[in-house]
């Protein structure tokens, strides 16, 4: 009876092990995938999604059966583990090491390259723009603004940090720091009570943070980040609100300025970097390779549901 | 003479008295600072968690019928129903406990009772480290063995998954979570058991297999269960591992194993750090709803318990 019982233990522990090595995945078949598409996409807050809806016009019309993934490297490796997954990432994102293949779109490669030079349409720029000369707090303040404009657009150390932080810009073409300076003689002075007010765009503050900072370090320099929308980007240095209390000495967009925004009027302006998304799906999967905003508009919003239909 | 040494004793007594007096109301301070910590995080919770559907809330009342038994949660389009991620905890959290609970009481009775000493105490070393896991080590565990283990099982059977995230996975995931915590505290209680017992059931002529289950856990049943109600706790409890399985339906409740599901952790984690107004306040009703799950599901154990002493006695 003893023993009886010791061997359905030794049976349940040897199941629960044996359940824990048998992880090897099937290989796929040659012939393609078939069969439901699964649908990843990011939490609703995610800065990510909101700029892949923006450019498919799928706000609010995702798909319900969507599957949510909890951040870019997690949507790289699900996708990457599900023959059928399709999903949106950053262009940042290593796609050979989880196993995804990005989509070409409209027939465009997503690289670096193709997004500065403005051929892949997955993309969109962090626009700035700056208040009118002489309309700032002082002269001195003009000064120091235009001085971390340079250092955002132009140095070497501002398109690092922006770059690690996920902007699109091309680092090694940049300046030292050290030799751009030279042309900023109010950094020569204390700085430190001066503060740079930013407004705009909220997609594009993980990026600006991190170049505000930087350029803090260097010069001790207060800042201020009040971020709202791209709307109010220009509205708030050149538009309607610049000389409320909601005025700001830089603004930001994360797209291209309109043409009823006048922003040729600002000390400064142009955009700093480049965003882009990748739509990607598994590695296995030979259905697509490219995709038409149609098609994702379709996928991703549940009126193509299988991979057969997408070669149609 | 004599008078001054009653009354130094008189004194000593007074003193003890005082400093008993003094020791007892350090332990009550600490019991109420305890007890109190409860209380101002339900407070905190419910503050924040029943503003939404507050006449005045600042991003628009929300109808806290649709929000209890609703069944799309869909933060795009401000659709807020927890009622299917209730069913859905519920489900993984018990079918969990279903799996996890006979294996732990029998692995605590084998290591305390049947096993050699050696064994005995190497298996709960082994435990105790198990419980000590992080619970996101258990999470990319599941997410690199659990959830292809579950594709390749699917695939065999025809089904297609999400790459493996599924309700399924979340139950294995959380099953493996709370046995170290059933099978530790149930060592515990077996070890508690009066050797009397056994001994007079064995003198009884009860051979030790029916003294092992008979008497041992039923007297140790106590303590079981109370591993029992802090495993589902924790199955309840279990965010980060579970929201990297769980593939985060948007719909439901979810009652096929392999497809994908969503807890009310899940929920509640998934993009807290970059959200705000309602969509963050309404995170703390899910908390406030999770809280009156766990408590009704512990007294439900409870009950239980109770029932299953009347049987024994």
């Amino acid at each position: 009876m003893k023993s009886f019982r010791l061997l359905i233990i030794a049976l349940i522990f040897g199941l629960t092990l044996a359940a824990c090595t048998s992880s090897t995945p099937v290989e796929p078949e040659a012939t393609g995938v078939t069969g439901t598409i699964n649908v990843y996409t990011r939490d609703a807050s995610s800065g990510t999604r909101g700029a892949f809806e923006e450019f498919i016009e799928l706000e609010d019309k995702l798909t319900v059966s969507a599957i949510e993934v909890t951040g870019n490297g997690d949507m790289a490796v699900k996708v990457g583990e599900d023959l059928n997954g399709i999903g949106y990432v950053s262009l940042t994102t290593d796609f050979a090491a989880n196993g995804v293949t990005p989509l070409t779109y409209k027939g465009v490669v997503a690289s670096e390259e193709n997004v500065i030079n403005g051929t892949y349409e997955l993309a969109r720029p962090f626009e700035m723009v700056t208040r009118a000369s002489g309309d700032f707090a002082s002269p001195e303040q003009e000064q120091l603004v235009l001085a971390f404009v340079d250092f955002l657009l132009n140095s070497v150390e501002g398109r690092e940090v922006v770059f690690a932080e996920g902007g699109i810009v091309d680092v090694e073409a940049g300046t030292p720091w050290d030799t751009l300076k030279a042309n900023h003689a109010i950094l020569n002075q204390d700085v430190s009570t001066f503060v740079i007010k930013t407004g705009g765009s909220t997609s594009v503050e993980k990026t600006l943070k991190a170049a505000l900072e930087a350029f803090q370090a260097l010069t001790n320099v207060q800042f201020e980040m009040n971020h709202t929308g791209s709307s109010d980007g220009f509205k708030r240095t050149l538009g309607a609100e610049k000389d409320s209390a909601n005025g700001v000495d830089v603004g930001f967009a994360s797209r291209y300025f309109k043409s009823e925004e006048t922003v040729n009027l600002g000390a400064a302006t142009g955009p700093y970097a480049m965003d882009a998304i990748v739509v990607v799906v598994n590695d296995e999967n030979t259905v697509l390779s490219d995709a038409s905003k149609e098609l994702i508009f379709n996928i991703f919003s549940g009126s193509v549901t299988t991979w057969e239909e997408t070669v149609e | 003479m004599t008078t001054t040494l009653i009354k130094s004793s008189k004194e000593k007594k007074r003193f003890k008295r005082i400093q008993d007096q003094f020791t007892k109301s350090m332990f009550l301070l600490s019991a109420m600072i305890s007890s109190l910590m409860i209380l101002v995080i339900i407070l905190f919770i419910a503050q924040r968690g029943l503003t939404p559907f507050m006449p005045d809330y600042k991003y628009g009342t929300q109808d806290l019928f649709k929000f209890l038994f609703g069944m799309v949660w869909r933060q795009d389009q401000a659709i807020y129903g927890v009622g299917f991620i209730v069913i859905n905890t519920l489900i993984s959290g018990f079918a969990a406990l279903i799996l996890a609970f006979p294996i732990a009481v029998l692995t605590a009775l084998f290591s305390v009772k049947i096993a050699p000493k050696k064994v005995g105490t190497l298996l709960e070393t082994t435990i105790e480290i198990l419980a000590s896991i992080p619970s996101v080590v258990y999470g990319v565990f599941a997410v690199g063995s659990i959830v292809p283990m579950i594709q390749t099982i699917a695939q065999g059977f025809g089904i297609q998954t999400a790459g493996g995230s599924s309700m399924l996975a979340v139950i294995l995931l959380l099953a493996i979570m709370i046995l170290p915590t059933i099978t530790s505290i149930s060592i515990t209680a077996i070890k508690a058991v009066d050797e009397d017992l056994e001994k007079a059931s064995l003198a009884l002529g009860a051979t030790t297999t029916q003294t092992n289950f008979k008497i041992v856990l039923s007297a140790a049943k106590s303590g079981i269960f109370a591993g029992a109600i802090l495993g589902l706790g924790r199955a309840f409890g279990e965010a980060t591992a579970v929201s990297m399985v769980a593939g985060n339906k948007m719909f439901g409740p979810t009652l096929d194993f392999f497809d994908i599901t969503r807890t009310m952790t899940s929920t509640m984690l998934a993009g807290l750090k970059e959200t705000i107004g309602l969509d963050y306040d309404i995170r703390f009703s899910v908390g406030l709803v999770l809280m009156v799950v766990i408590l009704v599901s512990n007294l439900s154990i409870n009950l239980l318990k109770q029932r299953i002493g009347k049987q024994h006695a």
